[in-house]
This record gives C-alpha cells, sequence and structure tokens, in this order.
C-alpha cells in the first residue's frame, strides 16, 4: 500500500519520524514553493516489507531491498532558514521536532543540516511519488 | 429502527459488562458475598464466602474474584528501582571489566566492599540491556575516535526506536555518521541497536 501520511497535530510526528528516519535526501532537492509556503524535500525510501532473499548464508542474507521515490512535504511556511556547514551533498533525516510556542520546525539529521522553518500551523505531509529509484542488494543479519 | 437497534445492543452490553466485571454481590452489612467464588480456591481464599481473606485493611477485591493490594503500584516503583540499579550494575561491570579483559569489574568489587553485592541479578533483563548498552556505546565511540584519527567528521547520537532491526523490530539505536567536509555524498551512517523500544 502506498505510503500516504499527514500530521496536523504533535502528537502524529512519530509516525512521519518513523516513515524518514534513517532516508537520506540530496539538498538540490529541497525545494521551497514560496507562492504556496511549502517546503518539498524529495527523499529515498527503502521498503524492507518488499524486500526479496536472494541468498542464505549461516545467519546472513542476501536481500534486494527496493528504494523509492518520497516526498516530505511541510505547509503553511513563513520563513525558512537552511544552513549546510558540512557541504556534503546528502544527508539523512533523523527526526522531526516542532516547538509550538515558537511554531518552529526543526528538521533533525545524522550528517548535519540546518533545516529550520516557522509556519501558521502544523501540516505535514509524507507521500509515495510511485517511482521506484532502484534495487538495492545488501547482506543482512538473520 | 437504528436508534431501537443501538438502545437494544447498548442494554445488552451493558447487562454483558454487569456480569462479566462483578463476579458475585457483596453483602456490607456481613462483611461477607452472598455467592460462592465463582473461580473457586483459585481465588486465594479457603473461604469461598469470605471478603478479602478476611483483612480488608491490607486488601481489596473489586471484582469479586481474588483480593488485590492496592498499593501494588508502588510494589512496581520499588521494581522500577531495582531494574535502574541493575542496569547501571551492567553498564559499569562491563566498562570498569575493559569488556571482559579482566574477571572482576571495579564496580563488582566496589559493591561487595559496601556489601550490597546481592542486590544484583546478574542473570536479570536490566542488567544484560546495561552491559549491551555498554559494548554498543564502546563500539561507537571507538568506531567515532577511529574516523576522527583518519581525518572524518563525526557525530554519534543516541536515536529513538525507528529503525527497523530486521526480527527484533524498530529498537532505541546509537548512531555513528561519518562524512567528509566538502566532499560530495560522503555522509554513512553505523547503527548498533540497543536492547529496548
Amino acid at each position: 500500500m502506498p505510503l500516504n501520511i499527514v500530521a496536523d497535530q504533535s502528537n502524529n510526528l512519530p509516525s512521519i519520524t518513523d516513515a524518514i528516519h534513517d532516508c537520506w535526501f540530496d539538498k538540490e532537492d529541497i525545494v521551497f514553493h514560496k507562492d504556496s509556503s511549502i517546503l518539498e524535500i524529495k527523499f529515498d525510501r527503502e521498503v524492507p516489507e518488499n524486500r526479496k532473499i536472494l541468498k542464505n548464508f549461516l545467519l546472513l542474507k542476501e536481500v534486494q531491498i527496493p528504494v523509492i521515490e518520497c516526498i516530505l512535504r511541510i505547509y503553511h511556511i513563513k520563513t525558512c532558514q537552511i544552513t549546510d556547514t558540512e557541504k556534503v551533498g546528502r544527508y539523512d533525516f533523523n527526526k522531526l521536532e516542532y516547538d509550538p510556542n515558537r511554531s518552529q520546525i526543526c528538521v533533525r539529521t545524522g550528517v548535519p543540516i540546518d533545516i529550520k522553518v516557522t509556519v501558521n500551523g502544523l501540516r505535514i505531509a509524507v507521500e509515495e511519488t510511485g517511482r521506484k529509484l532502484e534495487d538495492k542488494v545488501t547482506w543482512v543479519f538473520f | 429502527m437504528v436508534k431501537l437497534m443501538r438502545l437494544v445492543l447498548l442494554v445488552t452490553a451493558i447487562l454483558i459488562f454487569n456480569s462479566a466485571v462483578w463476579a458475585r454481590i457483596y453483602d456490607p452489612g456481613n462483611g461477607r458475598f452472598l455467592q460462592e467464588d465463582p473461580i473457586g480456591f483459585e481465588g486465594g481464599d479457603v473461604n469461598l464466602f469470605a471478603y478479602t481473606e478476611n483483612n480488608p485493611v491490607n486488601y481489596t477485591d473489586p471484582w469479586g474474584l481474588y483480593s488485590e493490594n492496592p498499593f501494588a503500584f508502588f510494589y512496581d516503583l520499588d521494581n522500577f528501582a531495582i531494574g535502574t540499579s541493575n542496569f547501571s550494575a551492567g553498564y559499569g561491570d562491563a566498562l570498569t571489566s575493559l569488556f571482559g579483559f579482566f574477571d572482576t569489574s571495579l564496580t563488582e568489587q566496589t559493591r561487595e566492599e559496601l556489601g550490597i553485592n546481592w542486590n544484583a541479578d546478574e542473570c536479570g533483563g536490566f542488567f544484560r540491556a546495561g552491559r549491551i548498552g555498554a559494548y554498543s556505546w564502546a563500539a561507537i565511540t571507538s568506531g567515532a575516535v577511529g574516523a576522527r584519527l583518519v581525518g572524518w567528521q563525526t557525530r554519534v547520537g543516541l536515536h529513538g526506536p525507528h529503525h527497523q532491526f530486521g526480527r527484533f523490530g524498530r529498537l532505541s539505536h546509537l548512531q555513528l555518521n561519518y562524512w567528509k567536509n566538502g566532499i560530495s555524498k560522503s555522509g554513512r551512517a553505523i547503527r548498533f541497536p540497543l536492547p529496548w523500544r
């Protein structure tokens, strides 16, 4: 079933974090639409539920995991600030934090990039574009 | 018609709930139940009509089935404190024995000196979780130090239970990110699962 999650209350944010955590995105795929006040970040998401096992070796398994393109959208944006000190170009999501007092959403990442937006109201969505990017082949335990 | 069906369903639900929740009727005048305990002697009382083993000061029997201690919540807090101390003991033992390099650890010796070593349950889940946590921390820290020595930037973070670790499901984890400043797409991540959500 295609992924489609919308969070408009802070207690829905963990489901968004579950969907984006450890997914990688390119800085050039961050687009701020000023006219519609939407920030879009395209990212790659592995779908382990659809993996195929290619080989078994003791406790290890060689698996093929499809990688699909998804979009994170943050709506009702007033200001958007992106600070990239590391200049790596590709970053991984950790979590989203929402501060209702300052109406600020921070995108926390593993490789550091500072993405802070202030919003008029909380509305964040994650959805699949339906585009399959690749089949990643890797080894996993069990 | 729909309203009538809803009413019938509601009344039926209330009747089922009543009969399911309160198993028998309590007679406050005589301080006993009017029927025998439906679960028999499994309720813990030798007298099947008695209320809370005739000890209403220390126990309650809200369902008419068995006696409960209303202060069990505080025992749970006590268990939580014991779990936390066992977790700390496991974490400390792994670190101060240099991860098994020495037979006994500094923290274990200290507990022996203080006469409180009996308190640590080395076979328990909290103690093991503490040890695994220490091993994960050591692995990730040594990885970070190694990466720094060869000129990589690193960041270690404690991440919430959002990553799927195979059949173990989503677990909290320590994550090491390493990258080279200004080198495109050089970022990588290593994750060490922690034994809790």
